[in-house]
Formats: C-alpha cells, sequence, structure tokens
C-alpha cells in the first residue's frame, strides 16, 4: 500500500511543470502568430493611409490650380499677372497638415510651357504622413482675359438662313483631327438654323469641298487637321451622331449672369430652334435627324451660364488719339488730323488713298495701330487696311457697312501673341442711335446701333485677324464670304437685329483663344496634366 | 488527469483567440482587397483626369458576354518623344503632347474593361486612332492587366465625370460568407479636367 502511493507521487512530481511549458509554448505561438497579423494590418493601414494622403495631395494641388486661376480673375490685368512671390511660389496651408504651392508663369511655369501667349500654372499639393511629405504636382493652361470660349457668339439671335449657307468653325492651328476641337456656337438668347439645308461643320460629305481663304484654296476637312477626306455615315437616320462631331465644338446654350434673357422658346437658356418653330431641340442627334438639318456638325448641346461682355468705345478712342504711326499716311492723303481718330470722312479720303495705291507714299501702304472712326462709316473700295502682317484694329462708332462685292482686309502679325490678341474690327455703334431706320443693302436696314453689314456679291471677302465685336450684330450678304482666324462675339441693342446672321455666304472662323483676351476679364483653362 | 486540465485550458485560450484570428484575418484581407480595387482605380486615375469628356464612350452594345464595363477615351501621353500615332507603344503613360496652342494634342485612345472570362480588369492602348471606336469591341489583341479577381466593372457617365465601379472578389470561398466579407467594392467618381 505505502509502495503504490511512493510510486504514485513520484509519477505525478514528474509531471510538474509540464502544462505550464506547454501553456507557455502555446501563449508564445499564439502571440506570436497575433503580433504578425496584427503587424499585418499595421502595415495595410500604412498602405492605405499612404494611398490615402496621395490623394489628399492631389487634391491639394487641384485647390492650388482653383486658387490660382481666382487670383487671375481678380487681377485687373489677367494677361499680364504673374504670381506675387515669383519662383518661390504662393504657399499656402490646405486641409489637415497639408498645403500647396502655385506659380503663374514664374518658377516651374515660366518659359510658356503652355505656349506664347498662354499662361501657365503650376501647383504642387503636399500632404504628411507620419512624418513623410507626399507630393502631387499639376498643370493647367489657361486663355487670360478671356472668360468664354466661343469662335461665334450672340447675344441675341444667331441664325444662318438659305440651303447655301456654309459655316465653318475649325481651330487655329490645328494639330491632329479634333487636337484641338472646332470652336464653339453660342447665344443668350437662340440658335436658329432657318433652312434645313444649311451646313454648319460639313466636311465634304459626299463629295470633297473646298473653301478659298487668304493662304489659299483647301479641301474643308484639310482645315481641322485631317490629311484626307474623313469616312463617316452622313446620313442622320442611319447615324445621328458619327464619330467625327468629336472634332467640332459644341452648341452653348448660354444664360447670362445677370439672369435669363426673354426667348421665344420660353426657356432660361437659349434655345435651338429651326425653321419658323419656337420648339427648343435638345441635342445635335435631334437636330440632325428628327429635325432634318442633316448637314449641321456639332459636338454637343450645353449649358452654360456665361458673363456678358462689352468693350468700351472709349478705351480705343483713347489710344486712337494717342496714336501717330499714322500721320505720314495722314498727310499724303491730305488729311492735317495727326493722330487714328478720323470723322467719316476723314477715313473715307484715306480710303480712298490707299485703295489708289498710295501713290505719294509711304511704302507700305498702311494704316497701323487703333484706327478710330467717329460715326458710320460705308466701304464702297476694296481695301486692305494694314498689309498681310500688320496690326490695325478698325474701331467704328456708328455702323460699319461693306458695299456689294467690296472686300476688306485687317490682318495680323499672327506669329507673336499680341498680334494674335490684337483685336481686328471693333462696332460699338452711335452713342444714340437714329431714330430712322435707313435702308442700306438687300433689306438690310441700320440706324448706327452698331451693326456690320456685308452687303454680299460673290467677290466680297471679309479678310480679319483677331475679334469682331458688334454692339448690335453682323449680318452677311448671299455669296460674300468671311476668312477670320479669331472669333466673334456679337451683342444686341434691344433691337430686333439678330446678333449673326448669315444669308446663303460662306463663313469661316479659325477659332484662336488668343483674340478673345481683348475683354481682359477672367481666364478659360484649355488644358490640363499630372506632372506627378 | 492534469494533462487532460491543461488541454482543456489550452482549448479554452485558443477558442479566445478564434474571433481575434477570425478579425484579424478579416480586417488584413479587407484591406487588402480594398487596395488591390483601389490600385486598379489608381492605375487608370490620372488619365481618366487627364482625359475629355468630349472624347469618352461608355459602351453598353455589344459590352456582353466576354466583356463588362467597357469605356474608350483618349490620351495625350505617349511611350515616345515624338508623335504616338500609329507608333509601336502599349502602355501610353509617357510624355504628354500638346498643340503650340496650349491644348492638349491626343495621341492614342484607351480602352479599359472587364475580361469576364478570367476576371481580369483589362486596358489596351490603340496607338492607331484618337477617337474612340463607335462600336465594342474595337481590336484588343494586345493589353495589360490592371487588376486580378474583378468581379464586376462598371462605368456610368455622369453630367460633368464619369463614375467608376470595380468589385473585388476575395480568393475565399470556402469560407464562411457569416464570417468574412468576401465581395469589396469601391466606387469613385472622377472628373477629366481636359475640356
Amino acid at each position: 500500500m505505502s509502495m503504490r502511493m511512493e510510486a504514485t507521487a513520484v509519477a505525478r512530481h514528474d509531471e510538474q511543470g509540464m502544462a505550464l511549458i506547454v501553456v507557455l509554448a502555446l501563449t508564445i505561438l499564439l502571440t506570436t502568430i497575433g503580433v504578425a497579423l496584427v503587424g499585418l494590418m499595421h502595415t495595410d493601414i500604412t498602405h492605405a493611409s499612404i494611398q490615402h494622403t496621395l490623394a489628399v495631395s492631389f487634391y491639394n494641388a487641384q485647390a492650388g490650380v482653383a486658387d490660382a486661376t481666382a487670383q487671375v480673375f481678380a487681377s485687373p490685368d489677367p494677361v499680364g499677372y504673374t504670381n506675387p512671390h515669383g519662383s518661390s511660389g504662393e504657399v499656402q496651408g490646405y486641409g489637415q497638415n497639408g498645403s500647396y504651392t502655385y506659380w503663374v508663369d514664374t518658377g516651374p511655369a515660366a518659359g510658356s510651357p503652355c505656349g506664347a501667349g498662354f499662361k501657365t500654372i503650376e501647383s504642387v499639393g503636399q500632404a504628411t504622413y507620419l512624418g513623410r511629405s507626399i507630393s502631387s504636382r499639376v498643370r493647367a493652361c489657361g486663355v487670360p482675359g478671356a472668360p468664354i470660349l466661343t469662335a461665334l457668339f450672340g447675344v441675341s439671335q444667331v441664325e444662318a438662313q438659305g440651303s447655301t449657307s456654309r459655316t465653318y468653325l475649325p481651330p487655329y492651328l490645328p494639330g491632329t483631327p479634333g487636337a484641338p476641337r472646332g470652336g464653339n456656337l453660342g447665344s443668350f438668347t437662340e440658335v436658329n438654323f432657318n433652312d434645313v439645308g444649311i451646313r454648319v461643320n460639313a466636311l465634304s460629305e459626299t463629295t470633297v469641298n473646298t473653301v478659298t481663304l487668304r493662304d489659299g484654296t483647301f479641301d474643308d476637312y484639310q482645315l481641322y487637321g485631317f490629311s484626307s477626306r474623313p469616312s463617316y455615315e452622313t446620313n442622320p437616320n442611319v447615324d445621328p451622331t458619327p464619330w467625327i462631331l468629336q472634332v467640332f465644338g459644341d452648341i452653348v446654350k448660354a444664360q447670362p449672369t445677370t439672369g435669363p434673357i426673354p426667348n421665344d422658346c420660353g426657356t432660361p437658356y437659349a434655345c435651338v430652334t429651326v425653321q419658323n418653330s419656337n420648339q427648343d431641340v435638345t441635342s445635335i442627334a435631334a437636330l440632325r435627324d428628327t429635325d432634318s438639318v442633316r448637314h449641321a456638325y456639332m459636338d454637343t448641346m450645353n449649358q452654360q451660364v456665361l458673363p456678358a461682355l462689352s468693350l468700351p468705345p472709349s478705351t480705343f478712342q483713347s489710344r486712337a488719339l494717342s496714336n501717330f504711326a499714322n500721320l505720314t499716311l495722314n498727310q499724303r492723303a491730305g488729311l492735317t488730323v495727326t493722330a487714328s481718330s478720323y470723322a467719316p470722312v476723314q477715313f473715307d479720303q484715306i480710303v480712298s488713298y490707299m485703295a489708289g495705291g498710295c501713290t505719294r507714299g509711304p511704302t507700305p501702304c498702311v494704316l497701323q495701330g487703333t484706327v478710330y472712326v467717329d460715326g458710320t462709316y460705308r466701304f464702297t473700295k476694296t481695301v486692305n487696311l494694314g498689309d498681310n502682317a500688320g496690326n490695325v484694329t478698325l474701331a467704328v462708332r456708328g455702323d460699319l457697312v461693306l458695299d456689294t462685292n467690296v472686300s476688306l482686309t485687317v490682318r495680323h502679325d499672327l506669329s507673336t501673341s499680341s498680334g494674335r490678341r490684337t483685336p481686328g474690327i471693333l462696332v460699338f455703334g452711335l452713342a444714340v442711335p437714329a431714330s430712322r431706320l435707313s435702308n442700306i443693302c438687300s433689306g438690310e436696314q441700320a440706324n448706327g446701333s452698331g451693326q456690320l453689314i456685308m452687303c454680299g456679291g460673290s467677290s466680297q471677302q471679309l479678310t480679319v485677324d483677331g475679334l469682331i465685336y458688334t454692339v448690335d450684330g453682323m449680318s452677311i450678304g448671299p455669296s460674300a464670304a468671311v476668312d477670320q482666324i479669331g472669333a466673334m462675339y456679337h451683342g444686341n441693342r434691344a433691337t430686333r437685329n439678330p446678333s449673326f446672321s448669315n444669308q446663303n455666304a460662306t463663313v469661316v472662323v479659325r477659332f484662336d483663344p488668343l483674340s478673345l483676351t481683348a475683354f481682359g476679364r477672367g481666364m478659360t483653362i484649355v488644358s490640363w496634366q499630372q506632372l506627378k | 488527469m492534469g494533462l487532460v486540465l491543461f488541454s482543456l485550458v489550452i482549448l479554452t485560450l485558443y477558442q479566445v483567440f478564434i474571433p481575434t484570428l477570425v478579425l484579424s484575418s478579416n480586417t488584413t484581407e479587407r484591406l487588402e482587397r480594398q487596395q488591390d480595387v483601389r490600385l486598379a482605380i489608381d492605375r487608370l486615375a490620372r488619365e481618366l483626369h487627364e482625359t475629355t469628356l468630349a472624347r469618352l464612350t461608355i459602351y453598353t452594345a455589344g459590352c456582353t458576354g466576354a466583356y463588362e464595363g467597357c469605356i474608350g477615351y483618349v490620351t495625350a501621353r505617349c511611350d515616345t518623344s515624338s508623335s504616338c500615332l500609329g507608333a509601336l507603344t502599349s502602355s501610353c503613360s509617357g510624355p504628354y503632347f500638346q498643340t503650340p496652342n496650349g491644348f492638349p494634342e491626343w495621341q492614342a485612345t484607351i480602352y479599359v474593361w472587364r475580361d469576364t472570362g478570367s476576371n481580369e480588369l483589362r486596358r489596351r492602348c490603340d496607338t492607331t486612332t484618337t477617337f474612340p471606336s463607335s462600336t465594342w469591341p474595337p481590336p484588343l489583341t494586345s493589353f495589360t492587366v490592371v487588376a486580378r479577381q474583378i468581379d464586376q466593372a462598371a462605368f456610368t457617365l455622369l453630367a460633368t465625370g464619369v463614375q467608376i465601379s470595380v468589385r473585388e472578389r476575395a480568393a475565399t470561398a470556402s469560407r464562411s460568407s457569416r464570417r468574412y466579407q468576401t465581395e469589396f467594392l469601391n466606387r469613385t467618381v472622377f472628373v477629366p479636367q481636359n475640356p
């Protein structure tokens, strides 16, 4: 009995501590597993946090672009604006432990990376996580002084009439097709297609069509960067939105920032109408297909709230009064004026002398700088005001009329950004228009409200570089041709005049956004890239 | 007897650890899957920011069967420092091209889609055109894989941007879905910055 008890005691004694070892071993094992799992979680959380921080830095960089854009908008001279601290950049704390630094045409944005005349904004966004600073860098290119980007804009109705109306809105300096896209067409009131045969951006639909411009005769598709005739479905019943639409600009149904302008459709934004209907067409597909305007090609229709723009005549009158570059021409033409502000009769004397070849000099026989005509003027002779690489701006304080088959050329040196910015023709209208309308031509009437009237004719060609601006609209008579590199903005003085009317004419506006810098307000971003 | 008791204690301890292990595994897996789908979207983020809505097409017709979540959009990036158009490139992630006017000069079209057979999110850079194909599928002979184990992908066109939704399924089908989250969805909206 006692021997058995002893044996049991020895056995128990032998097992003492075994459980502890097992428990310890397992505890260590499980702790190790637990720690490893926690470590994995920690690593994953760190990765996720770094990605989050990277995203934060990107949005901080975007905030920098927005801040820089706001500064350009607020500047009295958007074209000349650079950030105050130069290459050091403007540093601003933003968000939690974040910041951004931006440059406008200085530091990394210096040297016109976006192209001469364009504003370059570069912004670095930073965000911090666990002591690590993570950054993103973006760059935006803008057109300073241009609050809107439309090739052809009218405050009131923009219309095309007649089945032989052709309007092309290609880009100036196209790269590959659609880079950049063609110009936008817009209105605050209405865009009307008066005839279903009207052609807008109709590129050699069935056979090759050509246009004759100042630099030669081109197949129309070449204006958009195509090297050969593009193949696309022209039948809207088959394809109302052919791929080629992506090359063109948009129809902008605009509303002024001051509130809607009443239109026949009763819509708060401008409407698009066909013939005499007052129903708003809502898409390009519907315009081409349902409404049968099968030769109209624009990319999309969109609604935008835009500022109404205007140019003060006094600014240009002052410039003309201090412009003595035309003194010799004035003298040779028999005028005693020294500056470049003329009464209509005086300006007619200048035009007649130039049209006659400037027989008594000077050479070259050109006007220079801002020329101001204080009243309505009617061109009765074909003339090239500034030669083919000039810098003339024609400002008229009345109406401007081109008689039938009379041509006018106002060209600039487009190899420079200042040449591209210089306005071409500005028609301001009389301070107080006449109470009675006078017949001008082809049913057009005027009273000095600020219209640009082309009477038409197959020999009539208006060749202009830069902005064409009118206070009360532009009408283009039958068979006339417009060859413009720049943009058009046409106002309305509460008259019944459409802001733009193409009546069986051919209009080519090669859209140069720099021409809109003449308005000197704000900025529009045209490209954006993420550098890092 | 002692061993039995200790075994019971250890089993009890292990049972205490199980919820922790489940939680830990679940969290890790969840983070990994989220990271996966996030990385996939990050791989597309820059080019979606840099494209334009004017040349972005989301395909519904034709995007069935072997394809899901089909989108095409242009890029101004090229692998080479000279123009990309027609050149043999694969990624279109090199320098950014601009026209003298400061506008982006488009170089190629990128297509992204989910291959339903392999559950891969695929990306193809087509340097032969700068216009997204009007019909799906375009030629998709060579591509790179953006993400794997993607069981759902969708693109939706919004007024000002494009919404991308990617869902990844964890490779834990044998585990109880009651205890484990097995599907992870990431939905992000990108606003193309170019006009």
